[in-house]
């Protein structure tokens, strides 16, 4: 009998205690409705609060950059809090530097929502949506780089300037518990708004890579968000120089349709860098380009190739072949897609070729 | 013993998944100071400073990069080294700020083949981290530490 | 109030009395974290700083002496009543485990720096010895009744606080002295402890009980 009395007790003391815990979470974390307005009230709305200032906002269907989901871990969220942001935390203070924090600079995955806020935002942003797709063609191009091309779902199109890139999101898989974003250069042509292309390098324990090479398949579903960027052509006269190398070439394509479209007479050179022949790709489709742009020139630089190959083309490192190519870059413009070792090299030689640095353009990933 | 909570979070954030496929700590589930106290050790029994390593990594990278992704003989031919890149950066787990730039550097020297990233530097020369026993991409310290050996040519190619 | 002063005067405490010294007792002579040494993990840790000390004290105090009076009701109401004293274990780590979940939640409303500074530290209160040995002293000392066990838990988890604002206060004065390697930390922090226990039999005298 006293056993039963016991442990009724007991069951009944922790329902209680339950009970009041969650009467407690409705109220405590009920912060009501909270407005927030951007840009000095360019646009109001109000939401409930209790979530991050990041979710608070996609869910209006405006897209802060984020690569961790949320997480804490990319610091690419960050945007100005003017007011209502409540104090620091120590889980911003390692993505902010001093002076960005003196100019009120915060982490909005971190900015939890509480009371009404003002915050500054990129007018960019506001252009930026979510798409569903569903993935048309996955095709290799190299041992190591795919192009995967999808059709829009919802919304139906996608109106982007040729250089922009977009945020894919691996979802969770097997060997990954959580969601997370990666960007990626568009590759398609900017007039063919129903489709989007992207050319995707594996990367050796790559979260989003392993999936979409092991993972994704044709006929599935994908997530992305975007276009995001400054990343574009110019709209003078002036000689383009393009130099990339492997998935670096998606913006360029990009453009290169698009001048096929408008038939530009802007001169534009592409120097395609690479180490060994196998890592080329689209040499056909780079002559087509010649035929149907009226001043334009694909230039392919191998640095190592192999006698088997016969390679016939330039050799060396790209930046070497620029330089060979060229006595005086003052009136021209460069656009380059690489990484920080390749930009590096490409904005010292083309400096030294005379070009002034207002005029190289790169995307900083 | 109660495990030390500052670490929690780093742990959280070196599962797989989170920054990497892999993670950093394999299938290690010793404490992160742990982890540390030992690679240390061994670091000590060999008279190397950790700032040592992330040197010669360093300079194999600058190199590589300079290299655009061409494989490039250094230190008298004794060590070739060869990057891939990679677009995007990684923060580093340990939440101090640095992020890293992505890239995958191998490096070729006395027969044998290492891959790391550019982050390996900043893990170990600002954290003493090689990460867990099972990492994929754990590197150990006496592997680099014959690296810089080979290097600075110490000893000869073992 | 008159009938209690002179109560006093005749060296008998009264009600009232008898609360003050109580509270006296718990805080000062009996203290919980000097006297008994319960309570320590977190002192170790928060001791650190002195604004996250002075935050953690007054969540502990609020803690113990909610406890205190809840545990008091639920032993005079539920278990005596229903001869289950057995189980008071159980049910007394349970309600302080939802009581710390409340403050936690009203911790991370209202001060979310403190929140994210106190941390692990601010879940750990539930399984902080000193809060379940505040109940359970509390019932050892028979007589209490609902008020005597509310002050005993307010005096507890006020001299918790008192000790941990005070170690707070020495360990920023000692921060750039010379401390062997060996000692550094929790070491140093145990001695300093010590010490003040020391101080504090000092008191105990103070109150004839």
């Amino acid at each position: 009998m006293v056993f039963f009395v016991a442990v009724g007790t007991l069951c009944a003391i922790c329902g209680a205690l339950a009970f009041l815990l969650t009467l407690a979470d409705r109220y405590l974390n009920d912060y009501g409705l909270c407005t927030i307005s951007i840009n000095a009230g360019e646009r109001v709305f109000t939401t409930t609060g209790g979530d991050s200032l990041l979710t608070s906002l996609s869910q209006e269907q405006i897209f802060i950059p984020s690569a961790c989901g949320g997480r804490g871990s990319c610091g690419l969220c960050k945007l100005k809090v003017l007011g209502g942001g409540g104090p620091l935390l120590p889980t911003e203070t390692p993505h902010l530097e001093a002076d960005e924090i003196k100019d009120r600079m915060r982490l909005s995955c971190q900015v939890k929502v509480r009371e009404d806020m003002a915050i500054e935002i990129p007018e960019a942003l506001f252009s930026v949506r979510e798409f569903r797709a569903c993935v048309t063609e996955l095709t290799p191009l190299t041992h190591d780089i795919q192009l995967v091309r999808m059709e829009l779902i919802d919304p139906e199109t996608i109106d982007f300037t040729p250089g922009a890139y977009v945020q894919l999101q691996a979802p969770e898989y097997p060997d990954s518990p959580e969601s997370v974003y990666r960007a990626y250069s568009v590759a398609s042509d900017p007039r063919d708004t129903r489709h989007l292309d992207l050319i995707i390098r594996r990367v050796p324990g790559g979260i989003c890579t392993t999936w979409v090479f092991d993972h994704l398949t044709v006929g599935q579903r994908v997530t992305f968000n975007g276009p995001h960027g400054d990343f574009e052509m110019s709209d003078t006269e002036s000689e383009m120089i393009f130099i990339a190398g492997g998935s670096g070439m998606a913006p360029f394509l990009s453009m290169l349709l698009d001048m096929v479209q408008t038939q530009t007479t802007r001169p534009a050179r592409y120097f395609f860098g690479a180490v060994n022949r196998r890592d080329m790709f689209y040499l056909d489709e780079m002559k087509e380009f010649e035929a149907k742009i009226p001043d334009f020139k694909f230039i392919p630089a191998l640095s190592n190739p192999e006698e088997a190959e016969g390679w016939d083309g330039e050799t060396g490192l790209v930046t070497d072949v620029v330089k060979a190519h060229y006595r005086d870059c003052s009136d021209k413009e460069a656009y380059l897609c690489g990484s920080p070792g390749m930009i590096d090299a490409c904005v010292k030689v083309l400096t030294g070729l005379g070009m002034p640095e207002e005029n190289i353009f790169f995307d900083k990933f | 013993m109660k495990h030390n909570p500052q670490f929690d979070e780093t742990r959280e954030r070196m599962a797989p998944g989170q920054l990497a496929r892999d993670g950093f700590l394999g299938d290690d589930s010793r404490p992160i100071p742990d982890i540390i106290a030992a690679d240390a050790a061994v670091l000590e029994s060999a008279g190397v400073l950790p700032e040592q390593l992330a040197d010669i990594l360093d300079e194999l990278h600058d190199a590589a990069d300079a290299a655009q992704e061409a494989p490039v003989d250094l230190y008298d031919g004794r060590v070739t080294v060869q990057i891939a890149e990679v677009m995007g950066r990684i923060p580093c787990p340990f939440a101090c700020g640095h992020r890293a730039h992505k890239a995958c550097i191998t490096i070729r020297f006395g027969g044998q083949e290492t891959i790391l990233t550019p982050l390996h530097a900043h893990l170990i020369r600002e954290h003493t981290f090689f990460q867990g026993q099972g990492a994929p991409f754990r590197v150990p310290p006496s592997v680099l530490i014959a690296l810089y050996r080979t290097a600075r040519g110490d000893t000869p190619d073992a | 109030m008159l009938e209690q002063v002179s109560l006093a005067a005749q060296g008998q405490p009264g009600v009232l009395g008898q609360l003050v010294i109580i509270f006296l007792a718990a805080a000062f002579t009996d203290n919980i974290l000097l006297s008994r040494f319960l309570g320590m993990c977190s002192f170790l840790a928060i001791s650190r700083q002195m604004k996250t000390s002075i935050g953690l004290g007054i969540a502990v105090v609020f803690v113990t002496t909610c406890t205190a009076g809840i545990n008091y009701l639920v032993h005079a109401y539920v278990t005596v009543p229903l001869g289950i004293e057995f189980l008071e274990y159980i049910i007394f780590i349970v309600v302080i485990a939802a009581f710390v979940q409340l403050v936690e939640m009203v911790v991370e409303r209202f001060s979310p720096p403190l929140y994210f500074a106190l941390g692990i530290f601010l879940p750990l209160i539930t399984v902080n010895c000193a809060i379940l040995g505040v109940s359970l002293f509390m019932l050892a000392k028979q007589g209490y009744g609902f008020w005597q066990s509310l002050v005993f838990g307010a005096g507890s988890g006020i001299g918790w606080m008192l000790a941990i604002v005070l170690m707070a206060g020495i360990r920023s004065r000692i921060r750039e002295d010379k401390v062997p390697e060996g000692l550094r930390g929790a070491g140093i922090t145990l001695i300093v402890s010590g010490i003040i226990a020391l101080a504090f039999v000092g008191f105990s005298g103070m109150i004839k009980f």
